[in-house]
């Protein structure tokens, strides 16, 4: 699906008009999530500037320009040195007439500490804030064009877990699931897996992060599996947990608390659409558990919004501050994103991708009957 | 060796503007790149990233000309020099700054290409923070 070049348009449109609302003169983008977002252009290493008035200016390798304004419409500046290229930018920065210019820098996963303190330290007049509070409110709300690269990658979400469900039987290892599964995602459509994939069985699945090891998968083992095709950078997520074997009664009523749990809190969202908060849907997760016999078990953490970034705002297990994010009409959100962590039993974890229209939708759909495999 | 230049004005009298910025601490401090400095102003110790990039820790500083007042802060692999040329003009006195940098021995090839670019910079806050300093304290 090509995007309209005039819908990028309108995001930096937009963009710059909260910069300008925050006294914001220039946002440096170093992510791909935000170079993809405001030009439609995939580059290994992103760099663009865009003012708070005028056209947004990609800083690329000399051989690279002419593609990057082929695909952006937009005049590339370009170098063939780290100076050269450190030149565009810091000139760019002189060129602002105010004493000190206040200029946004993503500080997220995708920005290192070191880059920003460098850029501090080449830009001393230059005030750096978090470029959060003016690209968070236009990626949070997705447009249709989002929606519908998201649909696509949720069905390979599906297709990851239909893939994992064959393969998941004593004797094969963690890494070996996990190869194939990539190797199926990406072979039916998937541009790359959003997160290493977690394959965490046995013990593991008590983790609340994962991995996938050389361990080999025994009968009995909970296997809790969670997996993020990239489809068109956009990212769906999708977590199962299954018991090799027969389940034990303890392990069923774990895996039913956190289905009901999921199901209770999207009906909540449903119910409750633009005006709940992150934070009462973990207290009301809290209350739930604990009429279980499970409080304290649960790690905090169930939603998390999704786009092109795997985990975007409102993002709480890092930025506390967003458990105070309302969830809104627009938003993409995944649910089931922390794990039950029952000692002796097992890791529990069911997650979907949902989208919050007039109705919440589901973009993932895999069984969720299905606790026996193997 | 990059050089740059700005001139700014304060209200006050220029001797006593002039011994203000023979002040060498009262100049380190204004240089977002220098950390501690001693009593006496004569050591500017360099922060990092810069401390990193350069390989140089600290500056020895040494005031090299009363009138104009011209300074150099020299490290292992870093000068900085400076030199301010004060007048007076209509009940104000106007500050022309003067600052140059180079990188010296091994390190001077990968410090002189980025010096030019970032001087600029050094020099729009180093002047900022230097007014400050100038009129909050009575001249």
């Amino acid at each position: 699906m090509q995007i309209p070049k005039n819908v990028y348009r309108r995001r930096v449109k937009k963009v710059q008009s909260l910069m300008q609302e925050n006294d914001v003169d220039a946002l440096l983008v170093l992510s791909l999530e935000n170079y993809r977002y405001f030009t439609g252009d995939v580059r290994k290493q992103p760099r663009m500037l865009i003012p708070s008035e005028g056209d947004p200016a990609p800083i690329v390798f000399e051989e690279e320009k002419e593609e990057v304004e082929k695909k952006t419409g937009l005049e590339a500046k370009s170098y063939r040195s780290l100076p050269q290229m450190l030149s565009s930018v810091i000139g760019f920065l002189n060129a602002l007439e105010k004493d000190t210019p206040v200029v946004a820098v993503e500080m997220e996963f995708s920005t290192p500490a070191f880059l920003i303190e460098r850029f501090r330290m080449a830009n001393p007049h230059v005030e750096v804030v978090d470029a959060k509070q003016i690209v968070a409110p236009l990626r949070k709300i997705k447009d249709r064009y989002e929606l519908e690269l998201m649909k696509r990658a949720g069905k390979l979400a599906d297709y990851a877990i239909e893939v994992a469900v064959d393969l998941l039987k004593p004797g094969i290892t963690e890494n070996e699931l996990a190869l194939e599964v990539e190797y199926c995602v990406r072979k039916k459509g998937a541009e790359r897996l959003s997160f290493p994939m977690f394959v965490n069985s046995g013990k593991r699945s008590l983790w609340l992060h994962g991995m996938a090891t050389d361990k080999r998968i025994e009968e009995g083992d909970v296997v809790l599996i969670d997996v993020g095709p990239v489809y068109n950078g956009y990212c769906a997520d999708i977590a199962r947990t299954f018991v090799v074997g027969k389940a034990g009664e303890e392990q069923r009523k774990a895996y039913r608390a956190y289905l009901e749990m999921q199901e209770r809190a999207v009906e909540l969202i449903e119910r409750r659409k633009n005006e709940i908060t992150v934070l009462e849907i973990e207290r009301s997760n809290d209350e739930f558990l604990k009429s279980y016999g499970y409080g304290g078990l649960y790690v905090r953490g169930f939603v998390h919004g999704i786009g092109l970034g795997f985990e975007e705002i409102p993002f709480p297990t890092i930025f506390p501050e967003d458990l105070r994010e309302r969830l809104v009409e627009g938003m993409t959100l995944a649910a089931g994103h922390s794990v039950l962590s029952i000692k002796k039993v097992g890791g529990f974890r069911i997650e979907d991708t949902y989208y919050l229209g007039k109705k919440v939708e589901s973009f993932t759909g895999f069984d969720k009957d299905m606790l026996e495999v193997g | 060796m990059a050089k740059t230049e700005m001139e700014f004005s304060v209200t006050g009298d220029a001797d006593k503007v002039l011994q203000k910025l023979r002040d060498l601490r009262l100049i380190g401090g204004c240089f977002k790149f220098v950390g501690d400095v001693s009593e006496d102003g004569k050591i500017w110790k360099v922060k990092a990233p810069m401390s990193a990039i350069t390989q140089t820790r600290e500056l020895e500083v040494r005031v090299t000309g009363e009138d104009p007042v011209e300074w150099e802060a020299k490290g292992k692999h870093l000068l900085w020099r400076g030199r301010f040329e004060v007048r007076e003009e209509e009940e104000k006195t106007l500050i022309k700054v003067f600052l140059s940098v180079e990188g010296l021995g091994s390190m001077a090839p990968i410090i002189n290409p980025m010096a030019g670019m970032q001087i600029e910079g050094q020099l729009r806050y180093f002047v900022k923070k230097l007014k400050e300093n100038l009129q909050t304290e009575p001249t």
